[in-house]
C-alpha cells in the first residue's frame, strides 16, 4: 500500500489578511443640531442650542423619569414645553417640570470652561462639571484637599460664589488591566522578556531578597540562570524594568533504575525560576491581581487576593489562577502528582497537578490558587495547558521551593 | 507588524475532517505544552510556513484546515481545503 502523506501549510499572510482588515476608520465630525432638531423626540436635545432657542434656560437633566428644566425667566415655561413636549413624551412622562434658576446656562458653562482650564494645575482636584442637575459649576476635590483654593480661584475668575459647589469626591483611576503597567507589582500581572510574554507567578522574600518567581521557560534558557532580564509590562515602556533571573535549576537526566527521571528524558519538580526585584521596585507581597469573576474573560483589575497559606490541596478542590491572556479562571483540580512529558521537548515536569480551567498562550507562570473565606493558599506556578485551552498544569509550591529554596510568599 | 504566537517554538494546530463531517485527525489533540507567548516582527512580505504529515487509514473525501493559536481571542484559521485521498 501506498502512504499518501498531507502536508498543510499554513502562511504568514493570513496574518498580514488579518491585519489589513482591522484598519481604523478614523475619527467622525458632525455639526451642532439645529434648533429645529428639539422637537425630534427620540433624541437627546443639545443644550448650545436650548440655550440659544430657549432664554433663561439653566440646564435640563431627567428627575425621577420627568425632564426637568431651570429657567431664570419663568415666563419661558410655554416655550420650553413647546421645544421639550416631545421629548418629555418619548422618556414617558406627560410633560415638563421647570424650576427656578439662578444661572443661565451660557454662563455657567463659560464658567465651567474656565475654572476647568485653571483648576487642574492646583493639586487634589478630582473633577470639574457643569452640573446640568443642580444649575451650579461642580468641583470635586480629594479628601484632604483644600476648598477654599478653589473658591478663591473661581473668585479670581468672576465666577459667582454661589454659582460654584466644591465637595470632596473619591480620586478615579484608570481601570487597568492585566498586561499594563501597573505598580506595587503583584502577582498575575504581564511580564516581558526578550521575545516572549508571560506572568509573575508570586512575589517572594528568599533569604532576605525581594523577588518573584514565575516558570523556568519564561527565562532566556529553560533551566540553568542566564540572568534573564524582565519588564512589567513591556521593556518598550519607560521604567519598566523590574528585575533579574537568579534561580533556575538545571534540568537532569535519570540518573539509574531508581531516578523517578523517565529513561532519556529531562526533569524537574517544577517548571519555576525565581528573579530578584531590582532596587526600587514596588511589590506587595501576598498579593494577585484580582478581576471581576472567573471564567468571564475579563481582564480589568478590580482589586487584589491576598495570600494567607501555601499548598493543602487534593484532587476535588476548586483552584484559580489569574494569568495576562485568560484572566481568572477556575476549575477543579482531576489529578495530582502526574508525571507530565511537555510536547515537543524531551523534558519530563514530575508530580505535576491538572486543573480544569482556561489557558492561554501568555498564561505561563501565573499564581494558581485555592479561595477560602479568610483569603487564598498559594498552589504554584502555571506552566502549561492543553491544545484546546481547558485544562492547565501546575507545579505545586512544595515542588517550587524544593527547588529554589524556601521562598516567603506573605 | 507584530505577531503573537504561542510557544518557544511556535506551535500550530492542523485539523482534518471527513468531508461529511466529523475529526479525522487533529495535531494537538494530545499532550500538553507550555503557555508561553512569543512575540514577533514580521517584515512587509514576509510569510511563515509550517508543516506537519498525517497518515490517513481509508481512502475518502476530507478537509484540512490550519490554527494558528495566540493571545487573541480566536485563533487565526486558513481556509478549509478539500482532498481525495485515494489507495
Amino acid at each position: 500500500m501506498r502512504f499518501h502523506h498531507l502536508a498543510v501549510r499554513v502562511t504568514g499572510l493570513a496574518l498580514l489578511a488579518a491585519a489589513a482588515a482591522c484598519s481604523d476608520t478614523g475619527p467622525t465630525t458632525g455639526l451642532a443640531p439645529a434648533p429645529t432638531s428639539l422637537i425630534r423626540p427620540q433624541q437627546a436635545p443639545d443644550m448650545a442650542s436650548l440655550a440659544r432657542a430657549l432664554p433663561g434656560f439653566g440646564g435640563l437633566f431627567i428627575d425621577h423619569g420627568v425632564p426637568t428644566v431651570y429657567l431664570t425667566d419663568l415666563a419661558q415655561h410655554g416655550l420650553a414645553e413647546q421645544l421639550l413636549g416631545g421629548f418629555a413624551r418619548s422618556h414617558g412622562a406627560m410633560g415638563i417640570r421647570v424650576l427656578a434658576g439662578r444661572f443661565a446656562y451660557g454662563d455657567l458653562d463659560r464658567w465651567f470652561q474656565q475654572v476647568s482650564s485653571e483648576a487642574f494645575a492646583q493639586g487634589g482636584v478630582v473633577f470639574v462639571d457643569l452640573d446640568e442637575a443642580a444649575n451650579r459649576v461642580l468641583v470635586g476635590v480629594e479628601r484632604g484637599a483644600s476648598h477654599a483654593n478653589i473658591r478663591s480661584l473661581a473668585a479670581r475668575l468672576g465666577v459667582p460664589a454661589e454659582a460654584l459647589t466644591v465637595r470632596d469626591a473619591d480620586p478615579i483611576h484608570y481601570a487597568a488591566s492585566l498586561q499594563d503597567q501597573v505598580r506595587p507589582v503583584v502577582a498575575g500581572l504581564q511580564i516581558n522578556f526578550p521575545g516572549f510574554l508571560c506572568t509573575l507567578g508570586f512575589n517572594a522574600v528568599s533569604n532576605g531578597q525581594n523577588s518573584f518567581v514565575t516558570a523556568s521557560h519564561c527565562t532566556t534558557t529553560q533551566g540553568g540562570v542566564e540572568g534573564t532580564q524582565y519588564f512589567q509590562s513591556l521593556s518598550s515602556q519607560p521604567n519598566s524594568f523590574i528585575g533579574t533571573e537568579v534561580a533556575d535549576p538545571v534540568y537532569v537526566r535519570s540518573k539509574g533504575k531508581n531516578s523517578p527521571c523517565p529513561k532519556g528524558r529531562r526533569c524537574r519538580f517544577s517548571d519555576s525560576a525565581r528573579a530578584a526585584y531590582a532596587a526600587g521596585v514596588p511589590f506587595t507581597l501576598g498579593g494577585i491581581a484580582q478581576t471581576s469573576g472567573p471564567n468571564n474573560g475579563s481582564l480589568v483589575i478590580t482589586g487584589t487576593f491576598t495570600i494567607v497559606g501555601n499548598g493543602g490541596e487534593i484532587v476535588g478542590d476548586v483552584a484559580n489562577k489569574v494569568g495576562r491572556t485568560t484572566g481568572w479562571t477556575q476549575g477543579v483540580i482531576t489529578n495530582t502528582c502526574v508525571n507530565t512529558g511537555v510536547s515537543g521537548s524531551n523534558i519530563v515536569q514530575l508530580c505535576q497537578n491538572f486543573v480544569a480551567a482556561g489557558v492561554g498562550p501568555g498564561d505561563s507562570g501565573s499564581d494558581v490558587f485555592l479561595d477560602t473565606r479568610a483569603g487564598v493558599r498559594l498552589l504554584g506556578v502555571l506552566w502549561g495547558g492543553n491544545g484546546a485551552g481547558t485544562q492547565f498544569v501546575y507545579s505545586p509550591i512544595a515542588n517550587v521551593q524544593q527547588e529554589l529554596g524556601p521562598l516567603t510568599t506573605f | 507588524m507584530e505577531a503573537h504566537f504561542l510557544g518557544r517554538q511556535i506551535v500550530f494546530d492542523i485539523v482534518v475532517e471527513h468531508a461529511h463531517g466529523g475529526v479525522v485527525w487533529r495535531r494537538l489533540s494530545h499532550g500538553v505544552g507550555p503557555s508561553i507567548l512569543q512575540v514577533r516582527t514580521l517584515e512587509p512580505g514576509e510569510s511563515l510556513e509550517w508543516h506537519d504529515a498525517w497518515v490517513p487509514g481509508a481512502a475518502g473525501q476530507y478537509r484540512a484546515q490550519g490554527i494558528l493559536p495566540s493571545d487573541a481571542a480566536e485563533p487565526l484559521r486558513t481556509a478549509w481545503v478539500a482532498f481525495e485521498v485515494r489507495f
